[in-house]
C-alpha cells in the first residue's frame, strides 16, 4: 500500500495557502511529519483523511484518488484528530460501539470488536464509565482505539501527545509502536520526540513546503558537528541566543548551561556534543528555512 | 439489511442515547409530562367524583387529545432546542472530524441524526398516551367510560408524528444551511408564535402544522368523522419534512462522498418540495372549488325562491343502505300536486348534488327531463300540471350525500355557525353521516327530493315546509336499529328489510341506523323512546326494576305538559338518538342554535348522555339523604335519579334561553307546526323553565 501525493496546493478562503506544491510518497511503516505550528501539517492530515478537499493537485491511496473515492478511503482509514474530543455522556463502550457500526462492522463483530480494542489500549478496566470522567491520557488512548476499531490500512494521527504527561506520552507512543508494520501510519507532530522513537522516515514541512524528506538518521547525520553545549552566564544568554539556536537551559548557582547548534560564536567554551533528532531538525529549520522552534517544545519533547 | 439503513439506525440510536441523558430533555419533557399528569389527575377525580361530569371528558378520545393538545405547545420547544443541537453535539465535543471521516454517507449521518430526534420524541408522546390511558382506565373502571386506545394512536399518527417530523427538519434545514444555532431557534420559535398568536385558523388553518386548533375531536360513535382536509394538510407537512431533509443533506457541510446519493437526495427533496406545492395549490383550489360552488349555489336558489312550487303528498321511499355500488340507493315514488292558481311547467325540488340520478320517469313510465343542479333538481314536465292536479314520478338515485355540499347558508363569512367550538374542542361541522355503523341523514342533508329550494330565503329564514305522509323501507344490515319518522310496520331481521309508515303528515323525513340499544316506552299513542349507544348508559340496567315506576313519573309529567300547552304531541313517536358530537347545529327560523331536532325525532349529541354519572348520583343522593335524616328507599332514590336525567332531555334547564338544548319535546311539539312567536309556545318554555327549577 502506498500514498501518492502530486502537486498538492490547498489556499482557504481569504487568500491563505496552507500547502504549496506537495509532493510526497509515503509506503507501509511510521511515517513523521514534523513542522512548527501553521507549517500546513494538519491541513494535509484533514486532506488525507478526506475531510478537506485540496484547492489543486492530486492524492492516491493505492491508485485511488481520494477526491473521487472518499467513502472506499475512509473505510480504509483510522483518524486521530489533533483536536479530539468525545460524547460526554457515552461510556468508553458505548462510543466504539458506536464508532465501529460507523466503520461498517456488523452489530455483534463491532461488540467484540468494542471490547478488544478497549484491552488493547488498556482501558477495559473504565469501558462502562462515562467519557467524561476519563483523564486526558485515558481519551488520547480512546482516540487510538476509535481510529483502529476496524482494522485501517492507512492511519493519520494528528499531533498525539499535545499536554500528555510523560507517562502518558510513553504509553501513547507504546501504543502506536505496537500497530503492525503492514499499515501507514502517519504522525503529525511538532513535538520532535514523538518522531525519533517510533519513525522510519519523516518530512519536514514549513510554511507549505516539504523542506525535507529522508530519515531521521539522514537528518541527524546532517547536523553533525554542530551541536555544543556551552557553560554561561545569565548575561550571556541573549548573546549566544542570538547566533545560535538554543536546544535546552539547565540553570544552577547563577551559571547557565545551554546545548546548542550552529556555528559557536568566540568568547565561550563550547564542548561538542553528540547530535540528536531535536538538534538536527532545530539546525535544519534554523539553516534552510530560518524558523526557530520554540524551546519549550523541545523541552517538552525531551521530557 | 443494507448499510445505508445499518448507519442511519446506529446513528438515531446513539442520537436517541445522547438526547435522553440530557438534561434539557428530561426538564422540558418532565415540565411537560408533569403538567399533562396533573391534567389529567384533576379531570379523572372531577370525573369520578362529579355526578354531572362534562360529557367530553366521558368520551374515549378526550384524555388523549388534551394530553397531546397540552403536551404539543411544549414539544414545539423541545423539539426546537433538542434539534437544533444536531451539528453542535460533535463539533462542540470536537468529534466531527472523527465522525465526518466514517465511512458513512452524509445523507444516512443527516437521516440518523433525524431519526434520533424523531425517535425520541414518539417515545415521549407514547408515554404521553400510556398517561392519558391510566387517566382512563380510571374512569373507566370508576365511572363506566368508554375506552378505548384507537384515538390515542390516530393523534398521534395524525397530529403529532408529522408536528414532530416538520419540526424537526425545519431546524434541520436552518442549521444546515444558516449554520447559526441561535438563528436555528429563534426562527422557529418565531414561526410557532406567528402560529399561535396570528395565523391560528387563518388560511384555512393550513399553518397549524401541530394541531393546535384543528378539528380532532374523536366521537365514540363514528370516530374522526370527515378528516379529508386535515389529511391533506397534515400531507403536506410530511412532504415538506421530507423535501427540507433532503435539503438539509445537500447543505450539510462535509465533503461529498457519494455523488450519486447526493444527486438522488437533490432529485428527491425537489420531488418532495413538487408534491408539496402541489398538495397547497390542491387545497387552496378545493376550497377555492367549494366555496365558489356554494357561492354559486346559493345565488342559483335565491334566484329561484320566488318561483311557485309543488306540493308533495306522499312519498314511497325504498331505500338501500350499503349495498353493491353505493352506501345510499334510493327509489322515491312520490305524488306531487300543484297547489298555485297557475300551472306549473316545472317541478322545483332540493336533493343533495352528490345523489346522482339513474332515472326519472311517471307512472306511467315515461322519462321525464330533467336537470340536477347545485342541488336543485328541476323536473320538465312535458305537459304543464294543471292547478290542484297531480302528477306521481318515480326518481331513483345513489351516492352519498355530500356534507359540505348543503346547508348554504353556511358561508364563510358565517363562521361562528360553521365551527362549533374553537380550540382542540373544534369539532368539525359535518351535515350528515352515513358510513357501514351509522346512518345520520337528517333532512336538511336533501337526502330525498323535498320541493322547493333549500336556502336564499332570508336570514335565519327556512323554506315553506311540505306535510307529507310516507312509506319507508329501508334493506339494510340486520344488527342495526333503523329511526325514521314512521310506525315500524313489518321488519324482517332475516332479510334485513324494515318497513315503516308515516301515516300522519309530516313536514320531512330523517333516516338514522346505527348499532344502538333502545330503551322504549308507549306513552298513549306514541311511543318514548332512547336509541344509545351501548358504552355510553352501561347504569341503565340499574333502573330495570323499577322501570314502571319511573315510565309512569315521565308520563305524568307529559301528561301536565299536554294540558299547559294545550298542545297534543302529534308524532307517532318521541325519538332521542344519540349522534356524534361532530354533527352540524341547524339553524332555525326562531334564531336558536343547536336544534338537531327532527319531526317526531331529537337527536342528541352524545356529550349529552355520557355528562351523566348515574351510580355516582344514586350514591350521592344515598348519603345525603341518610345526612338529613331521611329514610328514602333505593327504589325512590333510583326513581328521582332516572327522571331527573330524562328530564334532561325532555325539559332542558335552558330551554327558555335557546341555548343550546331545543331538544325538549316541548320545541318537537311545536317546531314543525306552528312559529316559534306563538304564545302558547312562549308560555310553555316559561312553564318549562319554572317546572324544572
Amino acid at each position: 500500500m502506498r500514498i501518492a501525493i502530486k502537486n498538492l496546493n490547498k489556499t482557504y478562503k481569504g487568500g491563505v495557502r496552507a500547502l504549496h506544491d506537495i509532493n510526497l510518497e509515503i509506503g507501509q511503516g511510521m511515517f513523521g511529519l514534523l513542522g512548527p505550528n501553521g507549517a500546513g501539517k494538519s491541513t494535509l492530515m484533514k486532506i488525507l483523511a478526506t475531510l478537506e478537499m485540496p484547492s489543486s493537485g492530486e492524492v492516491f491511496v493505492d491508485g485511488e484518488n481520494i477526491c473521487n473515492q472518499r467513502k472506499r478511503i475512509r473505510q480504509k482509514l483510522g483518524y486521530l484528530p489533533q483536536f479530539f474530543g468525545v460524547y460526554p455522556q457515552m461510556t468508553g463502550y458505548e462510543f466504539l460501539f458506536y464508532i465501529a457500526q460507523l466503520s461498517g462492522i456488523k452489530r455483534k463483530t463491532a461488540q467484540m470488536q468494542a471490547l478488544h480494542i478497549l484491552k488493547e489500549v488498556a482501558l477495559d478496566v473504565a469501558r462502562d464509565r462515562k467519557v467524561k470522567t476519563y483523564s486526558g491520557g485515558m481519551l488520547r488512548r480512546l482516540g487510538i482505539a476509535q481510529a483502529l476499531i476496524h482494522d485501517p490500512q492507512m492511519l493519520v494521527v494528528d499531533e498525539p501527545t499535545v499536554g500528555l504527561d510523560p507517562e502518558e506520552r510513553i504509553r501513547f507512543r507504546n501504543v502506536l509502536a505496537g500497530i503492525g508494520t503492514d499499515k501507514i501510519i502517519i504522525l503529525s507532530t511538532h513535538i520532535v520526540g514523538d518522531i525519533s522513537s517510533t519513525c522510519d522516515e519523516l518530512a519536514i514541512l514549513s510554511r507549505g513546503k516539504i523542506v525535507y524528506r529522508g530519515t531521521p538518521a539522514g537528518l541527524i547525520q546532517h547536523a553533525r558537528s554542530k551541536a555544543w553545549t556551552v557553560a554561561c552566564r545569565e548575561h550571556d544568554y541573549s548573546q549566544i541566543a542570538a547566533k545560535m539556536q538554543i536546544i535546552s537551559t539547565i540553570s544552577t548557582h547563577g551559571n547557565l548551561h545551554l546545548r546548542v547548534v550552529g556555528k559557536p560564536i568566540p568568547g565561550f567554551d563550547f564542548k561538542p556534543a553528540v547530535a540528536n533528532l531535536e538538534d538536527a531538525y532545530m539546525n535544519f529549520m534554523d539553516e534552510h528555512t530560518g524558523e526557530r522552534v520554540d524551546e519549550d517544545i523541545l523541552q517538552e519533547a525531551k521530557s | 439489511m443494507s448499510l445505508f439503513i445499518k448507519h442511519i439506525l446506529a446513528v438515531g440510536r446513539a442520537e436517541r442515547l445522547l438526547i435522553f441523558r440530557t438534561a434539557k430533555f428530561w426538564v422540558l419533557s418532565g415540565i411537560g409530562l408533569f403538567i399533562v399528569a396533573l391534567f389529567i389527575l384533576g379531570t379523572t377525580l372531577a370525573t369520578i367524583f362529579d355526578n354531572n361530569p362534562p360529557g367530553e371528558f366521558m368520551l374515549q378520545g378526550t384524555d388523549a387529545l388534551l394530553a397531546m393538545y397540552l403536551f404539543s405547545f411544549l414539544q414545539a420547544i423541545l423539539i426546537i432546542f433538542i434539534a437544533s443541537d444536531f451539528r453542535k453535539t460533535e463539533v462542540h465535543s470536537r468529534l466531527d472530524q472523527v465522525m465526518y471521516s466514517r465511512p458513512v454517507d452524509t445523507a444516512s449521518w443527516v437521516i440518523g441524526k433525524f431519526w434520533g430526534v424523531v425517535s425520541s420524541l414518539i417515545y415521549l408522546n407514547i408515554a404521553l398516551i400510556v398517561l392519558a390511558s391510566i387517566g382512563r382506565i380510571f374512569k373507566w373502571y370508576f365511572t363506566d367510560a368508554s375506552i378505548g386506545l384507537q384515538p390515542a394512536f390516530i393523534y398521534i399518527m395524525i397530529a403529532t408524528i408529522p408536528a414532530i417530523l416538520f419540526m424537526t427538519a425545519l431546524v434541520f434545514f436552518f442549521v444546515s444551511s444558516l449554520r447559526l444555532q441561535a438563528l436555528s431557534i429563534i426562527l422557529p420559535i418565531g414561526f410557532v408564535a406567528a402560529i399561535l398568536f396570528y395565523f391560528q385558523g387563518k388560511f384555512l388553518g393550513f399553518f397549524d402544522y401541530a394541531c393546535f386548533t384543528s378539528p380532532l375531536f374523536a366521537s365514540d360513535l363514528i370516530g374522526f368523522a370527515d378528516l379529508g382536509y386535515l389529511l391533506y394538510q397534515r400531507l403536506f407537512y410530511t412532504v415538506f419534512a421530507l423535501a427540507l431533509l433532503c435539503f438539509s443533506i445537500i447543505l450539510f457541510p462535509r465533503p461529498v462522498q457519494n455523488k450519486k446519493l447526493q444527486h438522488f437526495v437533490l432529485l428527491g427533496g425537489t420531488i418532495f418540495s413538487l408534491i408539496a406545492v402541489f398538495l397547497v395549490l390542491r387545497v387552496v383550489q378545493m376550497e377555492k372549488e367549494l366555496q365558489n360552488w356554494r357561492k354559486d349555489a346559493y345565488a342559483f336558489q335565491k334566484s329561484l325562491v320566488n318561483k311557485a312550487t309543488c306540493k308533495v303528498s306522499h312519498y314511497d321511499f325504498d331505500v338501500k343502505l350499503f349495498g353493491d355500488g353505493a352506501p345510499l340507493q334510493a327509489t322515491v315514488q312520490f305524488s306531487i300536486k300543484n297547489p298555485n292558481a297557475e300551472p306549473l311547467a316545472e317541478l322545483l325540488f332540493s336533493l343533495n348534488q352528490a345523489l346522482k340520478i339513474h332515472t326519472l320517469k311517471s307512472i306511467a313510465g315515461e322519462t321525464l327531463p330533467f336537470e340536477h343542479k347545485f342541488n336543485v333538481l328541476n323536473i320538465r314536465l312535458k305537459q304543464p300540471l294543471t292547478p290542484a292536479d297531480s302528477i306521481e314520478l318515480i326518481l331513483t338515485y345513489a351516492g352519498k350525500p355530500n356534507a359540505d355540499d348543503f346547508i348554504l347558508d353556511r358561508l364563510p363569512d358565517q363562521d361562528d355557525l360553521i365551527r362549533k367550538r374553537e380550540g382542540p374542542f373544534l369539532r368539525s361541522s359535518i351535515s350528515s353521516w352515513l358510513d357501514n355503523d351509522f346512518v345520520i341523514l337528517p333532512m336538511e342533508s336533501g337526502w330525498y327530493p323535498i320541493p322547493g329550494v333549500a336556502c336564499g330565503y332570508g336570514f335565519r329564514r327556512r323554506p315553506p315546509k311540505n306535510f307529507a305522509t310516507a312509506r319507508i323501507t329501508i334493506e339494510g344490515p340486520a344488527e342495526l336499529h333503523y329511526i325514521t319518522q314512521g310506525r315500524q310496520i313489518s321488519s324482517d331481521s332475516l332479510q334485513g328489510r324494515y318497513v315503516f309508515a308515516v301515516e300522519k303528515p309530516v313536514p320531512g323525513f330523517s333516516l338514522n341506523a346505527g348499532p344502538y340499544k333502545k330503551l322504549s316506552r308507549k306513552f298513549r299513542q306514541a311511543e318514548l323512546a332512547l336509541y344509545y349507544y351501548p358504552q355510553h348508559l352501561p347504569a341503565i340496567e340499574t333502573f330495570s326494576e323499577i322501570a314502571d315506576t319511573c315510565f309512569e313519573a315521565i308520563e305524568t309529567l307529559l301528561d301536565e305538559f299536554e294540558t299547559v300547552t294545550g298542545t297534543a304531541y302529534p308524532y307517532p313517536q318521541l325519538s332521542f338518538v344519540e349522534i356524534p358530537t361532530q354533527m352540524q347545529i341547524y339553524l332555525t327560523e326562531s334564531g336558536v342554535r343547536n336544534t338537531l331536532l327532527q319531526p317526531g325525532i331529537i337527536m342528541l349529541e352524545e356529550t349529552a348522555i355520557t355528562g351523566h354519572n348515574i351510580e355516582k348520583e344514586i350514591e350521592l343522593r344515598q348519603k345525603k339523604a341518610k345526612r338529613r335524616g331521611r329514610d328514602d328507599s333505593i327504589r325512590k332514590i333510583k326513581r328521582d335519579v332516572f327522571i331527573d336525567f330524562m328530564l334532561d332531555f325532555l325539559l332542558p334547564y335552558k330551554a327558555w334561553q335557546g341555548d343550546g338544548t331545543l331538544n325538549s319535546p316541548l320545541k318537537n311539539y311545536l317546531h314543525f307546526q306552528v312559529d316559534i312567536q306563538n304564545p302558547v309556545l312562549h308560555r310553555a318554555l316559561e312553564v318549562q323553565y319554572f317546572e324544572r327549577c
